[in-house]
Order: structure tokens, then sequence, then C-alpha cells
């Protein structure tokens, strides 16, 4: 639900860094989603089409690549690629597993003309 | 087509404005809240317990949001304590600029404790920090015990949760240990507050707990 306020943010980026480049146009926003994001793409790419309207990124394309959440288990040791936000060791099955991953979500370039 | 190299993150600004938030609380030596859950699982009911038992005390400011009306700041005012009420018009959830805003023209150096009742949601507050010491979740044994697996992330930089309504639990099929065991597999260190804002069961270790928390500050 609060894709809403992630679209009116990025907008706010994108106008500033015109306000800087004085470019015409966005293409495309490149986005790094961390595993905690907590941000669903579909949603935020339904938002941004709302919030767009009538600014420079009013054509832009929203390329989202998301990271994936990686684990460690303090008792066995084993690193995995965990499909979710359970940590839960797919080896042994413990709980006691650190997690790596980041809830932020970056814009980290725009194709501009 | 030209790039433009950036790096920003979309919650860069909260961010900012949280870390300032937290650092004008840890100066005003108080202890701040930030109360999450679902609508009607007590969170309002469990603050007007809360500062029924702690207003003799501490010097306590509470802070609602909500979509609309002033009903729950009223709640608290009743009992003699004050309250700020911030309606979003809409979002879903408070950020760090709302609650600088509810708090522009508040004296904070007299407060000891500064609690902000969240949007009812378990989804998006998550991913707001607001600048507070203590996250803090409220269940309910009506949400059913499997919430914590369907709403992890609430739970992830969560101090402690209660579980409110335990007066229910015997019309109610609900499992407090499997509540309990599907928050620790998204949080380890979380502590567990099982209370009823009807039988005050609970209440006073919660509020010990507070009472802990404040002496840190």
């Amino acid at each position: 639900m609060h894709e809403l306020s992630i679209a009116q943010e990025i907008i706010r980026i994108v106008t500033d860094q015109q306000k800087q480049h004085q470019f015409k146009s966005v293409e495309i926003i490149k986005i790094k989603a961390g595993g905690l994001s907590g941000i669903d793409p579909h949603a935020l790419e339904f938002a941004f089409s709302v919030v767009a309207e009538g600014t420079c990124a009013e054509n832009a394309q929203l390329d989202i690549k998301s990271e994936k959440i990686k684990s460690t288990c303090r008792k066995c040791r084993h690193a995995a690629e965990n499909p979710n936000i359970f940590s839960t060791c797919p080896q042994c099955h413990s709980l006691d597993v650190a997690l790596e991953a980041s809830p932020s979500f970056e814009i980290v370039a725009l194709e501009v003309e | 087509m030209t790039e433009i190299k950036l790096k920003k993150s979309v919650h860069h600004r909260n961010q900012i404005q949280a870390d300032l938030n937290r650092k004008i609380f840890q100066e005003a030596h108080l202890l701040t809240l930030n109360v999450l859950g679902s609508p009607g699982s007590g969170k309002t009911s469990l603050i007007e317990h809360t500062v029924r038992h702690l207003a003799s005390q501490f010097k306590i400011l509470v802070v609602e949001g909500d979509i609309e009306t002033e009903r729950d700041a009223d709640r608290i005012r009743a009992l003699g304590v004050d309250a700020i009420q911030f309606q979003t018009h809409g979002a879903c959830h408070l950020d760090a600029m709302m609650v600088a805003q509810s708090l522009e023209n508040t004296n904070l150096a007299n407060l000891d404790l500064l609690i902000i009742e969240n949007v009812g949601n378990l989804v998006c507050p998550a991913n707001y920090d607001l600048g507070e010491n203590l996250r803090i979740v409220v269940g309910s044994t009506t949400e059913g015990a499997d919430k914590p697996l369907k709403y992890p992330e609430i739970f992830l930089n969560t101090a402690a949760c209660v579980i409110n309504k335990i007066d229910l639990l015997p019309y109610v099929n609900f499992n407090l240990d499997e509540f309990e065991a599907g928050a620790r597999q998204t949080n380890q260190n979380l502590k567990f507050f099982p209370t009823s804002c009807t039988s005050n069961e609970g209440i006073n270790q919660w509020c010990q707990f507070l009472t802990d928390q404040t002496k840190k500050n």
C-alpha cells in the first residue's frame, strides 16, 4: 500500500535531478531493491504510472533488480540464499540464522534524453 | 540517451528526518515507542492502560496516527494525559516527517515517555523509521496465530510484541506458542507480553518492562 509514497519519492528525486542536469525526459529508472525492501514491483508500477503523469518521467520504465536474501547459520555455518524472510537453516533447520538482506530501495541510475 | 548515476535511496529523506528525530529524543532523555499492529488489535486500549499505570511516575505524551478523526487522541485526553492527533488523510503509515510535524509546538524537555501509535496496518509502517527507541507490535488472540508468518517484516526490528486479548483464549482458536514461534522465526530476540486490557492480566509486567527501559535512557 505504501508503494504510492515510494512512487512520490521517486518522482521527487527525479525532478530534483532534472533541475540539476536539465534533461528533457527520463526513459529508464534503474532501481536496486534489497531483499527486505517489502515493496511490490507491480503495485509500484501502478502507483508510479499515476504520480508520473505530467512529469518528465511520464514515459519512464522502472527497471527493478531485486537482491536475494542471504543467510548464514550460526550453528552449522551453512550459507544459503533464502527464498523469503524466514531464516531457518536449510541444512540443520536451526532458527539461529544471521540474515544478510537490506531493506533499501535505491535509485542507482537514470537513463535520460 | 545519457545515464546519470545516482545511488539515492527512496527512504533517504525519511531516514534523515528519523535520525534527526532520534537525536532530539535522545537529547530530551525521552523514551519513544512506535506502536504498530492491525486495526482492532487493541493498540489504543493498551496505551490507555499504560498511561493509567505510568502517569503518576512519568510525564507522558501520546501521538495518535490515524487516517481520519480525533477519536483516539480524545480517549487519551480523557485520562488527563496530553495527546496529539495526526491525521494522515489516506496514507497507510506514519513517516518521520509526520512525527516531526506533530511535535513542532511541543516542548519535549519536560517529557519522559513519548508513545506514538501508528496507523493500524501490519505491512507499510514496517518500512518507516520514525526515530523511535523501541518498536512495539501489538497482536491479539482474535487475529489468528499465523499472523507472524503472514506478516513477518513487521517483527524484524521490533523489541517487544504484546499479545493482547488473552482473556478470550477460552473462546478463540488461538495457540500462543504457535504465534510466538512464528514471530521468533523472523526475530529471535523478541520479548513477548501476553496481556488483556479487559482483565488487566499482564499489564503490570508490560509496564514494568517500560519502566526498566526508561531507566536505560
